[in-house]
């Protein structure tokens, strides 16, 4: 055991010989200091999306979802490819927070907070889509499955769609709750810095935190078993999601792998999105000492793993559809690859199983400027999968006299740069007023007494 | 700096009358392979396939098992790296198994059958890929693949020690990722080629990694197994501890979640969309008398080990941990017969000795060889415990 912890072979976690003072004082500059100079500019340019989706979302339920490039054949489009998207992206802060805390994974002391925040956003903005979609948001409470006075008119429980409610609900909320929970030591230590309104604010919100052993104790076991509890939804969201389309008989909707293959490309998409936030945050908020290259090496390890597994769901797609010898899998996958939206699947195989493959390589793992680029075209990627996959599949149907394309329209496109609005907003909020990084827990890895400038750049793997 | 753990004799010396009953129902196995072959030959294959597919799969987690050790930087494990090292030994016994297959193809599959092709057009679109030649070309890649990875992982893993050695860490690094590469490809086509292709009509994209899920849940079961006995019987009992049946206990745990989250993805969306060519598979396999070997294969591989190992006690406690991974080694080869057995035996499972035999004796002959292994392997970490001390510096034998 005791070879495992002083091991001279592990480089710390947290580089600069931090004390817990100094990371106290680190974290809390932003909340308490007011963030750089370009946090203003950067609020205003989300805060203008926003704007933007939320007047082209007005129009559109004031109009009517006839707005949209939708048509007969092609009935599900942008709306949901943006649905799965931001989905996909928020699978990364349960995984960093449940699953990495289960395995004791130490390395996730840095950003699982941020990576928390993010999943949250990322729920809300995904769930913005299956509302308008609806025609009559106003409605939406439809969904829940109570006794009514509406003739007694029961959801449809064999409706992936309705599971689709529960799974995201549960997930927003146990996500919230954690990210909450978690932050709560964080927030009392704002509150005993602060002075009058907010420290009353942050009293409210640290909901009594007083920092004994006994709270201690329970908030650790509160914490153990709500990543018990999260762990399944971190796999059963996107299950759920991809049953959306693997119980139709959609050819290119329907198979069996779509389960699995869809979780592992929501955590490949989530942990792009976390490596563009954090590569430009660890910069904008000095916190390059504790997001370091060995972070960001972890992270590219986990996007390179799962983008071969992504890769290797394709290939396994491709080939079944071959080998079933059904004349319209076989046909699905023919016009996915060399149909009208051929571009889209070469920007997708492109950007999801080629271009990661470079972070096989540690010179490219430890260039921050290609990982960077490369975690973008993983975003990029991803979202043309979830627009092959919808489109590509529906746009040439079993009956070719309803064959047609489709091509989305301004307010389709003004309504997803809304949701980026969305996020930005909410994540640059989250980083002005909340402590971006978990300060009691990154206080658990540090090693202040050792040196750590010993440690060349080559072992910072 | 030195390890506690690496003081004192370690050493396993296979008892030797175990040894020689293991080897006897190992020939036993033999003798009725060869008269099945008279007697009975279709019932013998179907027997054969199944103690085929268990040997693979034994012999592949040891390789799985060490190079995710070494991928994830696992070092808790380093101290039972010696059991799956030991495992992959089944490989060659499994590949010269795999060459015998190639005299069942016959019995085995539909799509051998060249009247049956020239009727059946979807048949045809398949025969560039089904056709026995091509079968036995991938049967003999897939084995120069693994033996040549499995020796390289082997190797490396005896040299690589504990951290103070991080001597060929990077080369171990590649190799197991490259393997891990090479495994995607190899063992997907060699699932489809064994055992989907019995149905050749069927088709499932899930079923590779359904497939893969259960060698690793076999794999762990039978690590745990190893690990257990070494416990028992030498003074492995310092090195593997309690936390190491705990982490067994947990990876057994979610492994078997996992493996039934596969099961329930395929069969769920097969059952959903109910179309023709899919729910083929499941038709005999829902009905009785079928079925109840279908629960039981939950039972087995989900329920029991999902109730016991929940409890962290239940995972350090040594009895609970062997008869967990008892049942679900029982589990996987009756997992492994419900996918062999239906297309072959139709309506009604029929289980005697032409079904049992060959699947013991592959496990008798798994044990005998790992064993043996892993006798002289043990002497090989004494060996390298003193040349991490500084005392030796004799090169390790390679396997």
């Amino acid at each position: 055991m005791s070879i495992i912890q002083t091991s001279t072979l592990k480089p710390p976690l947290i580089l600069g010989r931090k004390t817990p003072t100094q990371v106290t004082s680190d974290v809390c500059t932003v909340p308490e200091k007011g963030p750089g100079r370009l946090w203003l500019p950067a609020f205003l340019l989300a805060l203008s999306a926003l704007l933007l989706g939320i007047v082209a979302v007005t129009y559109q339920i004031k109009v009517g979802i006839g707005t949209w490039g939708l048509n007969r054949t092609v009935g599900w489009a942008f709306d949901i490819t943006n649905f799965v998207f931001w989905v996909g992206i928020g699978h990364a802060g349960t995984l960093i927070s449940a699953v990495l805390l289960l395995l004791r994974q130490k390395w996730r002391t840095s950003i699982n907070r941020s990576a928390e925040a993010m999943t949250i956003f990322a729920v809300m903005c995904a769930g913005v889509f299956p509302l308008i979609h609806m025609g009559r948001p106003w409605l939406c409470f439809w969904v829940f499955p109570y006794p009514n006075t509406r003739g007694s008119l029961w959801v449809n429980f064999r409706s992936p769609l309705l599971w689709d409610v529960f799974a995201i609900g549960t997930y927003f909320t146990i996500s919230l709750v954690f990210w909450y929970l978690g932050m709560i030591p964080d927030v009392a230590t704002l509150r005993d810095r602060a002075k009058g309104f907010r420290r009353k604010l942050y009293s409210l919100f640290s909901l009594g935190w007083n920092g004994s052993a006994r709270t201690w104790s329970r908030y650790e076991v509160t914490c153990l078993l709500l990543a018990a509890l999260a762990t399944p939804l971190v796999v059963s969201v996107h299950s759920v999601v991809s049953s959306d389309f693997a119980t139709a008989v959609v050819p290119g909707w329907h198979t069996t792998l779509f389960p699995p293959y869809f979780v592992v490309g929501a955590v490949f998409s989530g942990f792009a999105m976390v490596l563009t936030l954090m590569i430009i945050a660890r910069k904008v908020m000095n916190f390059e000492d504790y997001i370091t290259q060995r972070h960001i090496s972890a992270m590219c390890k986990v996007v390179v793993f799962t983008g071969s597994v992504v890769g290797g769901a394709y290939a396994t797609e491709l080939f079944i559809a071959w080998y079933s010898g059904s004349p319209y899998e076989q046909f699905a996958f023919n016009n996915r690859i060399s149909g009208p939206y051929a571009w889209a699947y070469a920007i997708m195989v492109g950007c999801n199983v080629v271009a990661p493959q470079l972070l096989w390589i540690r010179k490219v793992r430890e260039t921050i400027a290609l990982v960077f680029i490369i975690s973008i075209l993983v975003n990029v990627g991803m979202w043309f999968e979830r627009f092959v996959i919808i489109v590509a599949s529906l746009h040439r149907d079993f009956l070719p006299s309803s064959w047609t394309s489709y091509a989305p329209t301004l307010v389709e496109i003004a309504t997803f740069v809304g949701s980026f609005g969305l996020f930005f907003t909410l994540f640059l909020l989250f980083c002005r007023f909340l402590p971006m990084i978990s300060m009691n827990e990154v206080k658990t890895v540090l090693k202040p007494h050792e040196a750590t400038e010993s440690f060349g750049k080559d072992t910072l793997k | 700096m030195s390890h506690p753990n690496l003081h004192g004799k370690i050493e396993f010396t296979p008892p030797a009358r175990l040894m020689k009953i293991l080897a006897i129902v190992g020939i036993l196995g033999v003798l009725v392979f060869l008269g099945g072959l008279i007697l009975a030959p279709h019932r013998i294959w179907v027997g054969y396939l199944v103690a085929f597919n268990y040997l693979v799969g034994l012999g592949m987690a040891g390789g799985i098992f060490l190079a995710v050790a070494t991928l994830s930087g696992a070092t808790w494990a380093n101290g039972l790296r010696r059991i799956p090292e030991a495992m992959t030994s089944s490989i060659p016994l499994a590949a010269l198994l795999g060459l015998g297959l190639l005299f069942g193809l016959h019995a085995l599959y539909e799509w051998t059958h060249e009247s049956v092709v020239a009727g059946d057009k979807v048949l045809q679109g398949k025969s560039a890929y089904l056709n026995v030649l091509g079968f036995s070309i991938r049967l003999l890649v897939f084995f120069a693949i693994w033996i040549f990875f499995l020796r390289r992982l082997v190797r490396i893993s005896r040299q690589t020690r504990n951290e103070e050695e991080p001597g060929g860490m990077r080369k171990g690094l590649v190799t197991s990722a490259l393997f891990m590469i090479a495994l995607a490809i190899t063992f997907s086509l060699a699932s489809f080629d064994w055992l989907m292709s019995l149905e050749a009509h069927w088709f499932s994209t899930a079923f590779a990694l359904y497939r893969l899920a259960g060698v690793g849940l076999t794999g762990i079961a039978a690590v745990t197994i190893f690990a257990v006995g070494l416990r028992r019987t030498t003074s492995f009992r310092n090195i593997i501890t309690g936390s190491h049946l705990q982490d067994l206990g947990r990876i057994t745990l979610s492994l078997s979640v996992f493996w039934v989250y596969i099961w329930y993805c395929q069969h769920m969306l097969i059952w959903y969309t109910n179309m023709p060519e899919e729910t083929s598979y499941y038709l005999l396999r829902n009905e009785a008398p079928w079925n109840v070997l279908t629960k039981a294969n939950l039972v087995l591989n989900w329920l029991i080990p999902f109730l016991v190992l929940m409890p962290r006690a239940a995972c350090r406690n040594e009895t609970v941990m062997l008869r967990v991974a008892v049942a679900i080694m029982a589990g996987q080869a009756l997992d492994l017969f419900l996918q062999v057995g239906p297309p072959l035996m139709g309506e009604r499972p029929t289980f005697g000795i032409w079904e049992i035999i060959p699947l013991i004796s592959a496990l008798a002959l798994f044990f005998l060889v790992t064993m043996k292994s892993l006798g002289t392997s043990s002497s090989v970490r004494e060996e390298n415990a003193a040349r991490a001390r500084g005392w030796s510096t004799t090169e390790s034998p390679s396997p």
